[in-house]
This record gives C-alpha cells, structure tokens and sequence, in this order.
C-alpha cells in the first residue's frame, strides 16, 4: 500500500508518491538557497513551476498516473541541476554563506501544544524546557492571562514548513552544505519510515493468531480510550459552559439583589463579604475553564 | 578549470543578447524560447534560461502576459519593451565589437 499526495503545482493537480514530493521540495529548495531577493525568487519559482508542470504533463500517460522519483528525475535532467541556475558565481555564493536571518516560527518538529515554546526558544537561543518553565509560571501567576497570549502566539506565529524557514527559525546561515545536511536528515528521516514500514510487516507476519487476537483487543481498548477520553471532553466543556452560566446568572442576581438593596433598603439580602467570595470563585471557575479547555480543544 | 565550465561561461555571457533577440521578432512563452536556444545548442538544461528571464523583467527590459491554455498550465507570454530594444542594441554593438576582437586576435590574417 502506498500512500499518494496531492500536489498543486502552477494550479494543476498531481498525484505524487512520497519519495517524489520530498525529491522536487529538495529541489526547490535547493534553487531558492542561490537567490536572495524575495520578489525576484517569487517570479523565478512561479516560471520554474509553470514548466515542470508542463514537462510533467507531458510524461505522464493521463492525469491519473502517480508522479514517482523516476519522474523527477527525469524532470530534473531537463531542468538541470540546481547550480545551473546560479547566475552570477561568486556574488550569491558569498550571499548565501553570509545569509543568516532569525525569524520567529513554531517548530513542528519540537512540540507539546503548539510548538510556540519551542519556537521562543529558538528565537531567544534558550533551552526549549526553560521557555516552557517560564510559560507555565507565568500562565499560573497571571490567573491564566498569559495563556491568552499562548493562544495568540498559536494562531498569528506561522508554522516552520520549508527547510529554509527552518533555518530562519533557528538563525543558521541558509547555504548549500547547511540545506546539504539538512536534506540528508529528512532523507534518512523518510527511509527509516519505510524500514520501519518493512519492518512492522515483516514482524506482522511471524506473529501468531492469538497475538493478532491480542492485538486486536489492545487496538478495542485504545479505541474505547479515545472515546472516553472524548467523552470526558465533552463533559468537561459542557460541565465547564454550565457552570460558567450558573455564575454569570448568579452573579448577575447578587449585583440586582444589590442594587435592590441600595433601592429598598433589604436588610435581608447578603452582605458585602459573600458578594467578595462569589467574585473569587468565577475567578477560579474561569481560570480553570482556560486551564481545562486548552488540553481539551488540542484533544479533537 | 574545467573545460565544461568555462564553456558554460562563455555561453552564459552571451544568453541575455540571444533572448532579447529571440523575443525582437515576436512575444514568446517560456518553453518557445527554450526550443529557441537549444536548437541553436546555446543552453543545454532549461534551469539556466528562468533566472535570466526574471533578471531582464524586473529591469524592466521584459513584459509578460499570462494566457491561459487548453491543456495544461497558464502560459507567460515575455515580450520586449522599448528600453529592451535600446538595450539590444546596446548589446548588439558591444557583441560586433567582440566579435571582430576575437577574430582579430584567433585567427591573425597577417
């Protein structure tokens, strides 16, 4: 069984396999590591890709055929090897050995929500449990204000995707050998995927029937798991909303009670003090709302 | 110093002058232009002409034009613009200068 990916390229649909996906990144990464003007690049990998998606349409038997490694490759013996399109040698040689800017991204690679600690870390060149120390200090002093920021750190911090803005992310210069190493690591990240794959087929078949039995109700327990874990988050935001409108009426009743009191003069209405441990408990209830809801949206 | 190289540099020094010209004539898509030079076997892979095209567009020597296609993707369309032809001829001329040099100075007639 092989997996197959869409792929958009100059607005035209492929299916690709793995290996082929990872080869043509490698490439464009490759190409983009000798230019250094965002613009012009732009304009260049728009061109590069109108043409590969041509020269593909034109190797494949029909729209449906899934582009391999052979196919790239093929493409890529067209095209040329990246260095051919360097245009002046030494001058973006030089530029991108020197070529080192920080950005801050999350790191998908490094993550326990959504990689913004990790992504901090890199930033500010800390050690990765530092940041997250400090986050969870801060997010208990602040009542949970900080994990406000979290979250809008989560959603406007963009994603690391590409080799290059993983290099931006962690500083390092973006240069052939830096990509070189890089390449090399996603290469052997991907074969030790297949290895593994083989693998676990290989160890798949020498078991018996009654470990495949056992398997089989591990795999029951670990569905019925999730669903209760599910479950559990459901009740939770449902306990957690129910309770929050509890308050809010309740609150809302003290500070109309309040007003009566003022009004009409009520002796029989609750003092100041009760009023002062309501206020403490929607506190804690919202506190504790944030505390339990971030878990359970990062659960679905 | 590789014999492949500095043949690739010599070609290279002289590309931008053959695409202009190319495109003296008539607008011309990306893949017309490259048929172009490796007819004439002045580019053997493609990578080196793209670069290129982008550096004399945003010189402001190349228009485009996007035009869609039956069957495939949209094609650019490069153009030459007014100052694109006064830069043809200024390379035209340098190129005539070269050239004479080069024969004057490879085959001696005297």
């Amino acid at each position: 069984m092989n997996t197959t990916i869409n792929v958009n390229l100059a607005g035209q649909h492929y299916y690709f396999d793995q290996a082929a996906k990872v080869k043509l990144e490698i490439y464009f990464e490759e190409i983009k590591s000798y230019f250094t003007d965002e613009s012009f690049l732009q304009e260049l990998m728009t061109d590069v890709e109108a043409r590969i998606a041509e020269l593909l349409n034109d190797i494949r038997l029909d729209s449906n055929q899934v582009i391999t490694i052979q196919h790239i490759e093929n493409v890529i013996q067209i095209m040329g090897e990246p260095n051919s399109f360097k245009i002046d040698e030494e001058k973006t040689q030089s530029e991108s050995e020197t070529k080192a800017i920080r950005k801050l991204f999350r790191d998908p690679d490094d993550r326990f929500l959504g990689g913004v600690a990790s992504g901090v870390s890199h930033y500010f060149g800390l050690q990765v449990s530092w940041v997250r120390l400090i986050w969870l200090l801060l997010g208990l002093f602040s009542w949970g204000g900080f994990s406000i920021l979290y979250i809008a750190l989560w959603i406007f911090v963009p994603v690391a995707k590409t080799t290059s803005e993983k290099f931006m992310m962690k500083g390092e210069p973006i240069n052939l050998s830096n990509l070189e190493k890089k390449i090399k690591e996603e290469f052997e990240e991907v074969a030790d995927q297949i290895k593994n794959a083989d693998y676990q087929k290989a160890k798949r078949k020498l078991k018996s029937k009654t470990a495949r039995f056992f398997n089989a109700f591990a795999a029951v327990l670990v569905s019925f798991a999730n669903l209760f874990l599910k479950f559990l988050g459901i009740i939770m935001v449902i306990a957690a909303s129910l309770s929050l409108l509890v308050i809010f009426t309740f609150m809302f009743g003290i500070g109309l009670h309040e007003i009566f009191d003022i009004y009409l003069g009520n002796p029989f209405w609750p003092e100041i003090d009760i009023m002062h441990a309501e206020v403490s408990v929607w506190q804690t209830v919202f506190v504790g709302l944030i505390i339990v809801a971030v878990p359970v949206i990062y659960v679905f | 110093m590789q014999i492949e190289n500095t043949k690739a540099q010599l070609r290279k020094g002289v590309l931008e002058l053959c695409i202009l010209s190319i495109l003296a004539k008539e607008r011309k898509y990306a893949s017309e232009i490259i048929s172009h030079l490796k007819d004439a076997k002045l580019i053997i892979v493609e990578g080196t002409l793209y670069p290129l095209l982008t550096r004399l567009r945003s010189a402001g020597y190349l228009a485009y034009e996007w035009e869609e296609s039956k069957n495939g993707p949209p094609r650019k369309y490069y153009s030459i613009t007014a100052e694109g032809k006064d830069f043809l001829a200024e390379l035209s001329g340098s190129w005539n200068e070269l050239k004479d040099a080069v024969e004057q100075l490879t085959n001696p007639k005297n």
